[in-house]
């Protein structure tokens, strides 16, 4: 434990000296450029709310990464998960819009659809899985990319807003938004919600029996056979993956955005993936890793607003932070020796 | 008809060949019991160290060869962190993937002043060129792989059919595994660069987002064939076929619903139709092993 934590702390510090060089480096006012990273998304009230509010879809779509990742399936399909659940979001919140119906029971109505849409996606891959073993891995992926071809065609063609400019839906009307918790920055109930979400899959995973059974069955498919555990979990694992992953495209269409556009998901599938990897298979390093995810985000946004750096170093931040974090010769000793007997690649 | 039937064979062979290359790349990482993830970001750097070699006025060749050393730097990355620090193969590959366009933009935007289209000119090239450029180079991975002293060790390390006793197997006929496996990943990147500076050639140009997941999909088609360097060409042909006849499609029809045209689809039938025969062929398998 103590050598993984050795681990993260190396990786999260290269990928913070990565953004130090490289604003020493490329931008014409590095101290500027340093402050407006490190210091002004904390100290600017606006910058730090839209960081909260960006963490919360990051964070169901981490917690859905990690929960199929605890069963032992590597689920690709997150992109495409959170891109059906925009879509549904949207035509239900649209749809309750024009029968007059608005309020918490019609938002709710819409978070739900857009967990059903990403439930049902994964649900394709964990089926195939079972009936005839195809990699969750590789059919996850080439559904979700079908799925995202499909969304952008329909948000951008025949469910288009023709008086927008933009390629997207109509605009979703204030009664059917989240709430703002801090006017006027984008700060929404999105952000409880996911915490009370990371609560129910923390609880799910430690607190519950269905929890161990998966946690069984992702570190040994046979030895759970054996032992009695139902397979279905791997398969209730992958929905409930995907549904957090449509939850998480939900908040962007009924938060921040507050409409279904093309291309919104911009990444936080995978970007969803990579944050439950650092934090590891237990739910609760999510948060702390969603926030960090989204911290690098809104640290590069700021610098390239106020400093002219790239807002895209945020993604070789997030890379090297990656790439580190499993390294088991940056942790202990004897880690690293334990990795060499299991013959890990 | 006829037209449209020579130039449909003329986009599938130009879909095909990169992702081929890089195919064959991958199945090099996973006959060393390795896996490559990080196909899809060595594509992204190869297309763009392309571009960026072409500002300079070089040809196709160089092109080329700038996106080889792109890609194998990322690889050395995904590599090291892997195999020296001794990170997860797959979450070091997956880093890479994500660091791979953000690094574009950077470098594009210090060195060019935008993170949009890269135009180069002197880059372009006919599709014929490409594809027998690309043919070449498949053949002659093909050939080192199930030819070669190097190949041969190179599965030995990995021994995919007895994958628990490849590492023992390797280690008593004197063999590295660590350093084949490295090997195989260097490889893998210097194929998926090459793969990905072609796409840049194809259009003259590098445009963020333009490999589309096709590393990806190099590595189902590794699934796909089995693991063998002919069918998994094949799988790759099949798959760029599917590309072709879904932009024949989109030039040939026009299914308007709602101001949309319904013709846009067909961009996803290369996805479903992958997944279906991967479903497919592992059905047929599964019943194979049951009667058995």
């Amino acid at each position: 434990m103590k050598g993984r934590t050795r681990a993260r702390i190396v990786a999260l510090a290269s990928s913070l000296a990565f953004a130090a060089i490289y604003a020493l480096v490329a931008s014409s006012d590095p101290m500027g450029a340093l402050y407006a990273f490190f210091v002004n998304p904390f100290v600017n009230s606006y910058a730090f709310y839209s960081l909260l509010e960006s963490s919360a879809s990051l964070l169901c779509c981490a917690l859905g990464a990690g929960l199929a990742f605890r069963a032992g399936a590597f689920n690709l399909g997150g992109e495409g998960q959170a891109a059906v659940g925009t879509l549904a979001a949207a035509l239900v919140a649209l749809g309750c819009a024009d029968r007059g119906l608005s309020g918490a029971p019609a938002i709710c109505a819409a978070i739900v659809a857009a967990a059903l849409a990403g439930g049902a996606l994964a649900l394709l891959s964990a089926v195939a899985e079972e009936k005839t073993g195809a990699q969750v891995m590789l059919t996850s992926f080439l559904f979700g990319q079908a799925a995202i071809i499909g969304v952008n065609w329909a948000v951008g063609g025949p469910l288009k807003d023709p008086s927008a400019n933009l390629l997207g839906m109509a605009a979703i009307p204030e009664g059917l938004r989240l709430p703002l918790l801090a006017p006027p920055s984008p700060l929404s109930l999105a952000f409880p919600i996911s915490l009370v979400l990371a609560a129910a899959v923390i609880f799910f995973t430690r607190g519950t029996r269905a929890g161990v059974e998966q946690r069984l069955l992702g570190k040994n498919r046979l030895f759970a056979r054996a032992a009695g555990i139902s397979p279905q979990i791997g398969a209730w694992s992958m929905v409930a993956s995907g549904a957090l992953a449509g939850i998480g495209g939900s908040f962007l269409v009924l938060g921040q955005t507050g409409r279904a556009v093309k291309d919104m998901t911009g990444g936080i599938g995978w970007n969803g993936l990579a944050v439950a990897l650092i934090a590891g298979s237990d739910g609760l390093g999510a948060l702390p890793a969603a926030l960090f995810f989204a911290w690098l985000d809104s640290g590069a946004r700021q610098a390239s607003i106020l400093a002219d750096l790239s807002p895209d170093a945020s993604a070789v931040m997030k890379g090297i932070a990656l790439l580190l974090i499993t390294a088991a010769s940056l942790g202990s000793r004897s880690r690293a020796k334990a990795l060499h007997a299991k013959g890990k690649a | 008809m006829l037209d449209n039937l020579t130039s449909l064979a003329l986009s599938s062979l130009s879909s095909a060949a990169p992702l081929a290359l890089a195919a064959l790349g991958a199945l090099a990482t996973e006959e060393a019991g390795s896996l490559s993830i990080s196909i899809e970001g060595s594509m992204i750097v190869g297309a763009f160290a392309a571009a960026m070699a072409a500002q300079a006025g070089s040809g196709l060749a160089s092109g080329l060869v700038a996106g080889a050393m792109a890609g194998l730097g990322l690889s050395c990355l995904v590599g090291g962190a892997a195999l020296v620090l001794g990170a997860d193969v797959f979450v070091a590959g997956l880093a890479a993937n994500i660091l791979a366009p953000g690094l574009v933009s950077i470098l594009s935007q210090a060195a060019f002043g935008t993170k949009g289209v890269l135009a180069s000119e002197s880059l372009r090239s006919g599709p014929w060129s490409i594809i027998v450029a690309l043919s070449l180079l498949c053949l002659l991975l093909i050939l080192f792989l199930t030819r070669s002293v190097f190949g041969l060790r190179l599965r030995a390390s990995g021994s995919v059919e007895s994958r628990a006793s490849g590492e023992e197997v390797a280690q008593a006929a004197g063999i590295s595994s660590r350093r084949y496996r490295l090997s195989a990943h260097l490889i893998a990147g210097a194929a998926a660069g090459i793969a990905g500076a072609s796409l840049a050639a194809g259009v003259g140009a590098y445009v963020p987002g333009m490999t589309t997941g096709r590393g990806w999909i190099a590595l189902v088609a590794v699934f796909l064939g089995r693991r063998r360097a002919w069918p998994v060409l094949l799988s790759c042909l099949i798959f760029g076929f599917l590309i072709a006849l879904a932009n024949l499609g989109q030039s040939l029809w026009n299914w308007g619903v709602g101001g949309g045209n319904a013709v846009e689809l067909l961009q996803a039938l290369p996805y479903i139709a992958t997944a279906i025969a991967l479903i497919a062929w592992r059905r047929i398998e599964k019943a194979k092993e049951e009667s058995v």
